[in-house]
C-alpha cells in the first residue's frame, strides 16, 4: 500500500515537473492589484482587483476580470479588499489587449458591459469611445450624451502586465494605468444620473501620459501582480519534501 | 433760505475769488463772464450750496469730485477708480468686479456703501462685489476713508471705507424755467474690444427733478503682452484659445436707474429705482464665471434742516439674483455646473448732527441692516443628485448699529475728534444637504456635522475712534489718531460646510484657486490702528502738497486660512509646497504697518508751452501673521506712480510712470505665487469743448508683459472643478498694450 503510494507519489511529482517546467509552459494565472489615488475621497482609492491570464510567448492577456471599487460612496475605512465598504463594480469583460513594444508589455482594460461604450467622442466619424485619450479630451462625458437615458454607464480598468509579468513597474508604465467610471450611483440610477457626476465618468488618468488627472484628480500610483498559482520551484521543494516523507515512511516499513 | 442749504457769504465771496482766478489759472478768460461784467458793471450772482454743519476732513479721508469726469472715461470697473489713491490697491475678479484693498485689508474687512446703502456680495466668489453694483459712468462722488475712519462712516469693518454716490440731484433755479440735462457718450478699448455707452437725462423743476441713466457695455477677453501659458483648447472640443489671451475675462452689462427728487424748503427726499444686469462676466481667477446676476435696488432718502440741527435717513432693499457656471473658455463637463444665489438686503439708517455750539458738532446714528441668503447648487446626477446641494440655506446675518461722534474745535490750531460704535451682529442659518447623503463619505457626514450644531452667533462689537489734530497754519497739518475697529465674520467665512473637495473649490473669493472650508467657530476680528499723518502745502496750493501717512495696525483674531486636516481632506494636502489645496478659515492674528505718500507740485508753466505739474504716489504695506509668523496674502508689494501732468488750451495731458516691485513675500499655507517686478508707461490726453468732452490714451504704452501682484491664480480655461486638472503655477498677467477713446456729450 504504501510503496504503492510511493509510486504514485512520485509519478505525480514527475508529472508536475513536467508540467511545470518553463520550456513547456506558456499560459499562467496572475491576480492583479491596481490603484489610482483619489485626493478627493482619502481615505478611499479607486482599487482594481483582479486576475487573468499571461501566456508569455505571446504577451498575450487574456481572461482578464475583476471589481473596480467606486471611491465615492459609501462609508468607513479601508479593510481588506474588496471586502470593504466601497461599492465594488464587477468587470467581466476583457475587450481590448495590445502588446506595446515600447513600453515592454502588454496592456489590456475588462469592461463593465460586454462593448467598450464609455465616452462621449465629439470627433467626427470616431470609433474610439473608451480610450483614457478620448475621456481626456471630452471631459470624461459618458457615452449617449446629452440622453442620460442613453448612457450604458461602463466602466474599465486599464492595466499593464510587463514581459515579465512579476516586475515591478517603471513610472512610465504605471502612468498609462487609466480607469473609468460612467455607472450613475444617485437614487434613480440611469434615470437621474449621467455619469458618476452628472454627466462626467470619475476617471483616473495621469497628467504625464495623458496630459490630465482624471475628472476628480484620481491618478495612478501603484499595481501589484503575483503568481496565482505557485512556482515551478516551489513545486520542486513541495516534491522534495513528499519524497523525503515517502523515504521515511519506507524506512519505518521495513 | 429757499434752499436745503445755507448761502455763506464768505463761501460767496470765496467762490467769486476763485472763479475770478480762474481765467488766469487757463490762460483763457471767460468770454461771457468778460461781456456780463463789461455790460453790467457788477459780476453775476452766484449761488454756493454747502451743508450748514460740515464733517471735518480726516487725514485719510479722500473726496473724489475733481477729476472723476476724466478718470472714469472709458472705465468699467468702479473700484479702478480709486486705485490711484494712496493706501489703496485692488484684487483683480472679473472685469467689473475688482475687490478694493485698503492698507493690505481687503473686499468685506472694508465697508463699502454705494448710494448710501451698505452692499455686500451675495456669491461664494464674491463676483457680485458691492462696487460692481455701480458703474463708473454713474458716479458723481467718491469718499475714501483709508485707514482711520470715523464712526458714523465705519462700523463692521477694519481697512477703512468706501462711499460711493451719484450725482446729487440737480434741481431749476426757477419755476418758468425747467431744467433740461442730459448726456450721451461711448468709449472704446483696443485691447479686448471693450466698448460701452451711456445715456442719462434730468427734467427738473425748482422742487421736483427726474432723472434715468443707463449704462451699458461688453468686452472679450483680454490679451496680455505675451504669451503666459500653451495654446489649448479650453473646453470640450473647443476653439484653441492663443497663449496671450486671458480667457474668461470677457463681460456684457446693462444698468439702468430712475430717480425721483422732491425739494421743499430745507427739506430733500429722494428715491431710486435702480437694476443692474450683468448677462456675463468672466472670473480668470475663479473655477467658475458669473452667467447672470440680476440686480434691484429701492432706495429713499431723506435729508432735512431743522433748528436744532441736521437730520438724514435712508430706507433701502436690494434682491439679488446671481447664477455661476461654466463659461464658454472652461469645459461644460457635459451639462454645466448650476450654482445659483439668491440674496436680499433690507437696511434703515437714521443720522443727526448737531452743532452744540460753535465749536461743538455732535452726530448721532443708528443702523439696521437685514441680510439673508441662500445659496444652492441644482443637481446634474449622478453623485451631484438626485437633491440639491445646499452651500448656505437661509443664512442670516443681520447688524444693529448706534454710534456717537463728537467733533471739537478747542483753538484755532487744535481740534479732536472722539466716536463711539456699538455693533450687535446676529449670524445664523438653517440646515443643509449634499447632493445624496446617503453618499455617507462624500455628502452625508458633513452635512450631519453640520447640523448637529447649532448655528446661531451674536457678536457685541465695539469701535472706537480718538482723534487730535493740529494745524499750524496753512502750510502744516499734522493728525494723531488711534482706532478700535471690528468685524464679524462673513457668513462665507462661516458657514460653507463640505471638506469634499469638488465643493469647497466653489468656495473662495480670494482668486487664489484654493478651496476653502467654514469655521463655525470664527471670532469677530478686532484691529487697533494707530496713525500719524502730516500735511505740508505751499502758500498757493497750486504750488506744491506732500502728504505723509504712517500707520501700524495689530489685529486680534485674524481670520486667516490653515491647511484641512479633517474630512475629505487628504494628508498630502497637508505638506503640499505647491498645487491647490484646501484651507479652512482660523482666527490668528496679523500686524500690519505701512505708508503712504503722496504729493503734487508745479513745475513751471508759459504762455507758449503752457502749465507742467508732477504728481508722486508712494504705498508700502506690510503684513505679517503673528500666529504663524507667515507673510499675509495679497499684501501689494511697493508701488509707485510718477505723473506729468501738462495743460494747455484746454487740454490736460497726463504722462505716468508705473513701478511695482516683485512680491516675494507670499502666503505659503496658501501657496500662494511670487511675482516679478515691473514697470508701465501710461499716456492720455483729455479736451473740454463746451459740452464736448473728447478722451484718448494708450495704457501700458510699451506692451510689457506683466504679472498682477493681486491678480491671482489663472483658472480661467480648463477643468476647473477638481482641484489639480488645471496647471498650478500662472499668475493673472496684466493687461497688454490698450488704445482707449471715449467721448461724451453733455447737454
Amino acid at each position: 500500500m504504501t510503496s504503492k503510494f510511493i509510486q504514485t507519489t512520485i509519478a505525480m511529482a514527475a508529472g508536475l515537473v513536467l508540467v511545470a517546467s518553463p520550456s513547456h509552459a506558456a499560459t499562467s494565472s496572475y491576480n492583479v492589484t491596481t490603484t489610482w489615488f483619489e485626493p478627493q475621497t482619502q481615505p478611499r482609492d479607486t482599487v482594481f482587483v483582479g486576475s487573468f491570464d499571461y501566456d508569455s510567448a505571446t504577451h498575450t492577456v487574456s481572461n482578464l476580470q475583476g471589481q473596480l471599487s467606486e471611491a465615492m460612496t459609501r462609508t468607513g475605512a479601508k479593510l481588506a479588499y474588496p471586502n470593504d465598504s466601497m461599492v465594488w463594480l464587477d468587470l467581466s469583460y476583457q475587450l481590448v489587449s495590445w502588446h506595446d513594444t515600447t513600453l515592454g508589455g502588454t496592456f489590456a482594460a475588462a469592461f463593465k458591459n460586454n462593448n467598450t461604450n464609455t465616452f462621449y467622442n465629439a470627433a467626427p466619424g470616431a470609433s474610439d469611445f473608451w480610450s483614457p485619450q478620448v475621456g481626456v479630451d471630452n471631459g470624461a462625458i459618458f457615452y449617449g450624451f446629452p440622453t442620460k437615458a442613453s448612457n450604458p454607464g461602463n466602466a474599465y480598468a486599464l492595466i499593464f502586465v510587463p514581459d515579465d509579468p512579476l516586475a515591478a513597474l517603471t513610472q512610465a508604465q504605471v502612468d498609462k494605468l487609466a480607469y473609468a467610471d460612467c455607472t450613475p450611483t444617485a437614487a434613480g440610477g440611469m434615470m437621474m444620473g449621467g455619469g458618476m457626476m452628472g454627466s462626467v465618468c470619475m476617471t483616473g488618468t495621469s497628467l504625464a501620459a495623458y496630459g490630465s488627472a482624471g475628472s476628480m484628480d484620481g491618478y495612478p500610483k501603484m499595481q501589484t501582480i503575483t503568481a496565482a498559482v505557485p512556482e515551478p520551484s516551489s513545486v520542486l521543494l513541495a516534491l522534495v519534501g513528499l519524497g523525503s516523507v515517502g523515504m521515511a515512511l519506507r524506512r519505518r516499513a521495513c | 433760505m429757499t434752499s436745503l442749504y445755507h448761502r455763506h457769504a464768505g463761501h460767496t465771496l470765496g467762490a467769486l475769488l476763485c472763479l475770478a482766478a480762474l481765467p488766469s489759472l487757463a490762460n483763457e478768460p471767460s468770454p461771457a463772464l468778460a461781456t456780463s461784467t463789461a455790460a453790467s458793471g457788477v459780476l453775476p450772482a452766484i449761488t454756493v450750496k454747502a451743508r450748514r454743519i460740515p464733517k471735518s476732513p480726516t487725514s485719510s479721508q479722500l473726496d473724489q469730485r475733481k477729476g472723476l469726469n476724466r478718470l472714469k472715461a472709458g472705465e468699467t470697473d468702479t473700484t479702478r477708480l480709486i486705485e490711484q489713491t494712496p493706501g489703496v490697491s485692488a484684487y483683480s475678479a472679473g472685469g467689473l468686479s475688482s475687490l478694493p484693498a485698503i492698507h493690505g485689508l481687503a473686499d468685506d474687512r472694508v465697508r463699502v456703501q454705494v448710494d448710501g446703502m451698505d452692499l455686500q456680495a451675495a456669491c461664494p466668489n464674491h463676483m457680485n462685489s458691492a462696487l460692481s453694483y455701480i458703474a463708473p459712468a454713474n458716479v458723481g462722488e467718491i469718499k475714501v476713508y483709508a485707514g482711520i475712519t470715523p464712526v458714523s462712516a465705519g462700523g463692521d469693518s477694519l481697512g477703512g471705507s468706501i462711499q460711493v454716490n451719484q450725482a446729487a440731484p440737480r434741481f431749476a433755479d426757477d419755476d418758468d424755467q425747467p431744467l433740461v440735462q442730459g448726456e450721451a457718450g461711448f468709449s472704446l478699448r483696443s485691447n479686448g474690444r471693450a466698448q460701452s455707452s451711456q445715456l442719462s437725462a434730468t427734467y427738473a423743476t425748482r422742487s421736483l427733478s427726474l432723472s434715468y441713466s443707463g449704462v451699458t457695455g461688453q468686452a472679450d477677453n483680454y490679451r496680455a503682452a505675451r504669451g503666459f501659458k500653451p495654446a489649448q483648447a479650453g473646453t470640450e472640443g473647443g476653439r484653441i484659445i492663443p497663449a496671450d489671451e486671458v480667457a474668461s475675462s470677457a463681460y456684457k452689462f446693462i444698468n439702468q436707474d430712475v430717480k425721483l427728487a422732491w425739494q421743499h424748503d430745507e427739506h430733500l427726499l429722494e428715491l431710486k429705482l435702480g437694476e443692474q444686469h450683468v448677462l456675463f462676466e468672466g472670473f480668470p481667477n475663479q473655477r467658475m464665471d458669473m452667467t447672470g446676476n440680476r440686480n434691484t435696488l429701492v432706495n429713499l432718502h431723506y435729508k432735512g434742516d431743522f433748528a436744532w440741527g441736521e437730520l438724514d435717513a435712508r430706507a433701502y432693499t436690494q434682491r439679488t439674483h446671481h447664477t455661476m457656471d461654466m463659461g464658454p473658455d472652461r469645459y461644460q463637463y457635459g451639462t454645466g455646473m448650476p450654482m445659483l444665489t439668491r440674496a436680499s438686503t433690507d437696511g434703515l439708517q437714521l443720522t443727526a448732527s448737531l452743532q452744540l455750539t460753535p465749536q461743538d458738532t455732535l452726530r448721532v446714528g443708528s443702523e439696521a441692516l437685514r441680510y439673508n441668503l441662500y445659496d444652492w447648487w441644482p443637481p446634474v446626477g449622478g453623485a451631484m443628485g438626485p437633491r440639491a446641494f445646499w452651500n448656505i440655506d437661509n443664512g442670516r446675518r443681520n447688524r444693529l448699529g448706534a454710534f456717537a461722534e463728537w467733533e471739537a474745535s478747542w483753538t484755532s490750531q487744535w481740534s479732536s475728534e472722539l466716536g463711539l460704535r456699538h455693533d450687535i451682529v446676529h449670524a445664523d442659518t438653517s440646515a443643509v444637504q449634499g447632493y445624496d447623503n446617503g453618499l455617507q463619505a462624500t455628502w452625508g457626514q458633513d452635512a450631519s456635522a453640520f447640523n448637529a450644531r447649532d448655528h446661531a452667533h451674536t457678536d457685541r462689537n465695539w469701535d472706537f475712534v480718538a482723534l487730535t489734530r493740529y494745524r499750524q497754519d496753512a502750510h502744516e497739518t499734522l493728525e494723531l489718531a488711534y482706532a478700535r475697529k471690528s468685524r464679524s465674520p462673513s457668513l462665507y467665512q462661516r458657514y460653507p460646510w463640505s471638506t469634499q473637495p469638488m465643493a469647497a473649490l466653489m468656495n473662495n473669493y480670494v482668486g487664489d484657486g484654493n478651496g476653502y472650508i467654514g469655521n463655525e467657530d470664527l471670532q469677530p476680528e478686532v484691529a487697533h490702528t494707530l496713525s500719524a499723518s502730516a500735511q505740508w502745502q505751499g502758500a498757493d496750493q497750486q504750488a506744491w502738497q506732500i502728504k505723509l501717512t504712517g500707520y501700524a495696525t495689530y489685529i486680534q483674531d485674524y481670520i486667516d486660512a490653515q491647511r484641512c486636516h479633517t474630512g475629505q481632506c487628504s494628508p498630502a494636502n497637508q505638506t503640499a509646497t505647491s498645487g491647490f489645496v484646501l484651507l479652512q478659515y482660523v482666527n490668528q492674528g496679523a500686524r500690519l504697518h505701512g505708508l503712504d505718500a503722496s504729493g503734487e507740485v508745479e513745475l513751471g508753466r508759459s504762455d507758449t508751452w503752457g502749465r507742467f505739474s508732477g504728481t508722486a504716489l508712494l504705498n508700502l504695506v506690510h503684513g505679517q501673521n503673528t500666529v504663524t509668523d507667515e507673510p499675509l496674502y495679497n499684501i501689494m508689494p511697493v508701488n509707485a506712480r510718477v505723473g506729468l501732468v501738462h495743460r494747455l488750451a484746454g487740454w490736460t495731458s497726463t504722462l505716468e510712470l508705473q513701478g511695482v516691485q516683485g512680491k516675494r513675500r507670499v502666503s505659503a499655507v496658501r501657496n500662494e505665487m511670487q511675482t516679478g517686478g515691473y514697470s508701465l508707461v501710461h499716456v492720455k490726453t483729455s479736451r473740454d469743448w463746451g459740452p464736448v468732452q473728447l478722451d484718448m490714451g494708450i495704457d501700458n504704452v510699451f506692451n510689457r508683459f506683466y504679472e498682477q501682484p493681486l491678480g491671482g491664480a489663472y483658472v480661467g480655461q480648463g477643468a476647473s472643478m477638481s482641484t489639480n486638472t488645471i496647471p498650478w503655477g500662472t499668475v493673472v498677467p496684466g493687461m497688454g498694450r490698450a488704445m482707449k477713446l471715449a467721448m461724451t456729450l453733455r447737454y
